[in-house]
């Protein structure tokens, strides 16, 4: 990874369940997120992909503090906050805010704008009222919606207007990391390049670092510097974006871009037979996770668990990465 | 002849003197065996047009055509009851949210059995057979015990297979898969998308194609019918379209993609919103959006019309563009 400072890291990240299995039967494990290790470097753009149920918005409930995790640890601003207590976790909050996929449920539909993007204000700062309205009035400026929508509802405005309402909300505390989860794959085609371009340029001129969740690889090529490919709760392969898209190496990330459809026929790729769906996270295979649908699975993927490796420049979890590419 | 044939078509909401068109002057044509990819954003009438073939749209929302025929019979005017036997049979649909349009108090086996029953009758063990077979050609693995399941107990992809074997279980003519894959995930809409067009091959259905999403369509379809606000604004044969569009709204649509922007720092945008009910300019739909916004546009609504250069081609715009991309014959 890059020498630059390391904003987050997270170091065998896990978030294990408890799921009720019926009366009287004991209670399952589901492990949601299992072992998830990675970093975040300040004005860089760290895309997790993979399907539902992979453990992504897991992922972002833990970097957020909405839960604590249960196993791993989670360094941000000096402080592990997966074990941080109440004072220092206040004190990091502010540093991480988060940006939800649908902007019709994320907004108090009874706020305004402006009690909306004041209310992180009211809550961790002591400014005045006259101050925080002043501080609104210029995020407002900064996403680009007009100083007349100051006094109105959510229901007043189109989803991507209301995506940046949400993008200046999350803004209004200076955050150093913004967990996006699926932001813009509620929109529309012609406003989704709107808030990319949006979200590029407020990186930019800010510096943050996007966590940014998204199960769209198109969406993830255009904004990613670094990817980490999950799936059943692991990281499957990690590192560079150019690299993993120009050469994926693990078989997953490998079917998902071919499984991704493309306009230009030069990009589609042969299609890499992927058989079934995603397994029950309360009963995954035993060994690789990928092992039941892969087309290069053999004894020994069935059997053991595999763990990241160095290859080619990235991290892949794969017995047989060598023989396959 | 044509399978299907619609001109003119207007679906219609709201009081009679000042209705809202959400469907407005839609001409559309399919042949046998073809696949059809209907592509728009939100709000475009990709929806309520399969809907309205559907005769899914209820009062107080009128459907009015000039024609709307399939297999040369007219579907507008015909008998209710000829009509219902028609729907579900010959023509049949897949809607986009599997988990909600399957009944949730019945089996699988119960509710493909009921499209069979109505549509072709047999005893319960005969039907129950059919199912089956239904469930192996959909690739549903181990048919026999879902066939038992009912639907909370199948995955999201699963479900849309036991959607599917529904829709093909009369031997359907057409079939309208209104965005099928929109909810799965890139792999099962992969192996989705390569079933449905298995199916179509095997028995020389049309498909028609409801998507969101240009790049599925693009993958898919033989010819595409771009939609915004109500009206066509281009249709055309697929490789032409995405190669050398001719309305300014696919080519900015297309340039907004992440696709077509690789490397480059920001997106290029279409600014503004599609307009909703309220908000419908006057002149050309897409006038505000537009940058080549003529005051022609903003004052005439331009026809659909057949463009010299493709005659497979139509374009609405009162300045297409030409194989370079830009506008001909316009005057600022």
């Amino acid at each position: 990874m890059s020498t630059q400072k390391i904003l987050l890291e997270a170091k065998n990240l896990s978030r294990h369940y408890l799921v009720a299995q019926g009366w009287g039967k004991p209670k399952a494990v589901l492990r949601a997120l299992d072992g998830v290790s990675f970093a975040l470097t300040p004005g860089k753009t760290l895309a997790v992909a993979g399907e539902s149920g992979c453990g992504k918005s897991t992922l972002a409930r833990q970097i957020t503090m909405i839960e604590a995790p249960s196993g791993g640890e989670l360094w941000m601003d000096g402080a592990n906050i997966a074990h941080a207590g109440r004072a220092e976790r206040k004190r990091i909050r502010p540093l991480v805010q988060m940006v939800f996929q649908n902007p019709y449920a994320s907004l108090n539909p009874r706020k305004t704008v402006g009690s909306l993007l004041e209310e992180p204000l009211v809550i961790n700062t002591h400014l005045s009222k006259a101050e925080r309205a002043e501080k609104a009035r210029a995020m407002m400026d900064r996403v680009g919606l007009r100083a007349e929508h100051y006094a109105r509802y959510p229901h007043m405005f189109s989803g991507g207007q209301r995506q940046r309402i949400a993008i200046a909300r999350a803004l209004m505390l200076n955050p150093k990391v913004i967990v996006a989860d699926e932001p813009v794959s509620a929109l529309d085609v012609s406003i989704q390049a709107q808030v990319l371009n949006l979200l590029m340029d407020i990186q930019q001129s800010s510096g943050v670092a996007y966590l940014f969740i998204s199960h769209n690889l198109a969406v993830v090529e255009h904004i990613a510097d670094e990817l980490l490919v999950m799936y059943l709760g692991k990281a499957v392969e990690y590192g560079d974006e150019r690299k993993i898209f120009n050469r994926p190496l693990h078989p997953y990330t490998q079917a998902l871009l071919a499984s991704t459809p493309r306009i230009n026929p030069e990009l589609r790729q042969q299609k890499i037979a992927v058989r079934g769906e995603q397994p029950s996270p309360l009963a995954p295979p035993p060994g690789c996770a990928f092992s039941n649908r892969c087309p290069h699975a053999v004894e020994r993927c069935r059997q053991e668990i595999p763990v990241l490796q160095e290859s080619d420049g990235r991290r892949v979890a794969c017995h047989r990465v060598e023989e396959i590419n | 002849m044509s399978l299907l044939e619609i001109q003119n078509l207007r679906v219609e909401f709201g009081p009679e003197k000042s209705p809202f068109r959400a469907v407005d002057n839609l001409d559309l044509n399919m042949e046998q065996g073809e696949i059809v990819g209907i592509v728009g954003e939100s709000g475009s009438g990709k929806s309520v047009t399969a809907l309205s073939m559907m005769g899914l749209i209820d009062y107080p929302g009128r459907v009015r055509a000039e024609r709307m025929t399939f297999a040369g019979r007219d579907l507008l005017g015909m008998p209710e009851r000829e009509r219902n036997s028609m729907l579900g049979k010959d023509i049949a649909m897949i809607f986009q949210d599997p988990m909600t349009s399957l009944n949730p108090c019945f089996t699988v086996a119960y509710q493909l059995m009921e499209t069979l029953r109505v549509h072709q009758g047999g005893s319960k063990k005969e039907l129950r057979a059919q199912a089956l077979a239904l469930l192996q050609q959909v690739e549903i693995p181990d048919p026999e015990t879902r066939l038992n399941a009912y639907p909370h107990q199948l995955s999201g992809g699963m479900s849309q297979r036991v959607m599917v074997a529904m829709a093909i279980a009369c031997n359907p003519r057409l079939l309208i898969a209104d965005e099928p894959t929109t909810a799965l995930d890139v792999t099962v809409q992969a192996q989705m998308l390569e079933l449905l067009l298995q199916l179509q091959r095997e028995r020389g259905m049309a498909l028609m194609l409801i998507s969101h999403d240009l790049s599925v369509i693009a993958q898919t379809a033989q010819r595409v019918v771009v939609m915004y606000a109500g009206q066509v604004m281009e249709a055309g044969r697929v490789p032409d379209i995405f190669n050398a569009p001719q309305h300014p709204y696919t080519q900015a649509l297309l340039a907004s993609l992440p696709e077509y922007n690789v490397g480059r720092e920001r997106l290029k945008t279409i600014p503004g919103v599609v307009p909703g009910q309220y908000d419908r300019p006057g002149g050309c739909l897409l006038n505000p959006r537009c940058s080549y916004a003529a005051d022609v546009c903003r004052t005439t609504r331009p026809a659909l019309s057949t463009t010299p250069a493709t005659s497979a081609a139509q374009v609405r715009c009162h300045f297409p563009l030409g194989s370079d991309g830009l506008p001909t014959g316009h005057v600022r």
